[in-house]
């Protein structure tokens, strides 16, 4: 795992595929909107390290349902309680998959921006889920 | 969010002809992704008056996935199989 940054002021994002070209974006677009970025090559399903860097969010991007690797990390993120809420941003051209599962996504933290996507759009997505989460943390604190 | 999720549920099963295609469409997606993202920083280095070697880093990068995009086309027509 490469991580980019010590800073911990800033949130720490960790981007999962196993495409370097994407996770070079992902580094170089992240990093310059002041966040911390942490990049995965997704080689192995051991959450050890991903508990360790205890990410504010994670960027997963991959071809849904045709690698069942992919799909199983997925699911282990969730059902693992050390990484079960930390907010997902699932990137996927897989339109029809996505429509079948309907809000199920939704409801269990993922957010799903397809691709090809604008960027705005998921520097927009990060923004809400980060919001979301340091809301309902303070919510946390406060009550 | 304060209890562990069930986990997502199965995605729905794919016949072989849909998992192909499906593979298709991500050699497409997958570049053109990386491509619009690399134009997107390099207006940002440019709005911020980078060094043009930066930029030229970023054209680099862009050409390389513009060709991968090129290739992915390449496979598909070479594997269509309906005329």
């Amino acid at each position: 795992m490469h991580l980019s940054s010590l800073d911990g002021h800033r949130p720490r994002i960790l981007a999962i595929n196993n495409d370097p070209a994407v996770l070079d974006l992902f580094r170089d677009l992240l990093e310059g909107e002041g966040y911390q970025v942490a990049t995965h090559p997704y080689v192995d399903h051991d959450l050890t390290e991903i508990k360790t860097l205890d990410p504010a969010l994670i960027v997963l991007d991959y071809m849904w349902a045709t690698e069942d690797g992919s799909w199983s990390l997925l699911q282990m993120l969730r059902m693992d309680p050390g990484t079960a809420q930390i907010p997902i941003i699932l990137c996927t051209g897989a339109v029809h998959e996505v429509e079948a599962l309907g809000s199920h996504l939704l409801e269990m933290g993922i957010t799903v921006v397809l691709k090809p996507f604008k960027i705005d759009q998921l520097l927009s997505a990060i923004q809400e889920r980060l919001g979301t989460e340091q809301a309902v943390r303070q919510r946390s604190t406060d009550g | 969010m304060d209890e562990v999720h069930p986990g997502p549920p199965a995605p729905p099963h794919r016949t072989a002809e849909q998992l192909a295609w499906a593979q298709h469409l991500h050699g497409l997606r997958t570049p053109l992704t990386v491509a619009l993202g690399r134009v997107y920083l390099m207006r940002r280095r440019l709005r911020r008056g980078d060094d043009l070697a930066q930029i030229d880093v970023e054209l680099e990068t862009l050409e390389t996935a513009l060709m991968r995009l090129a290739e992915a086309i390449t496979r598909l027509d070479a594997d269509r199989t309906d005329f």
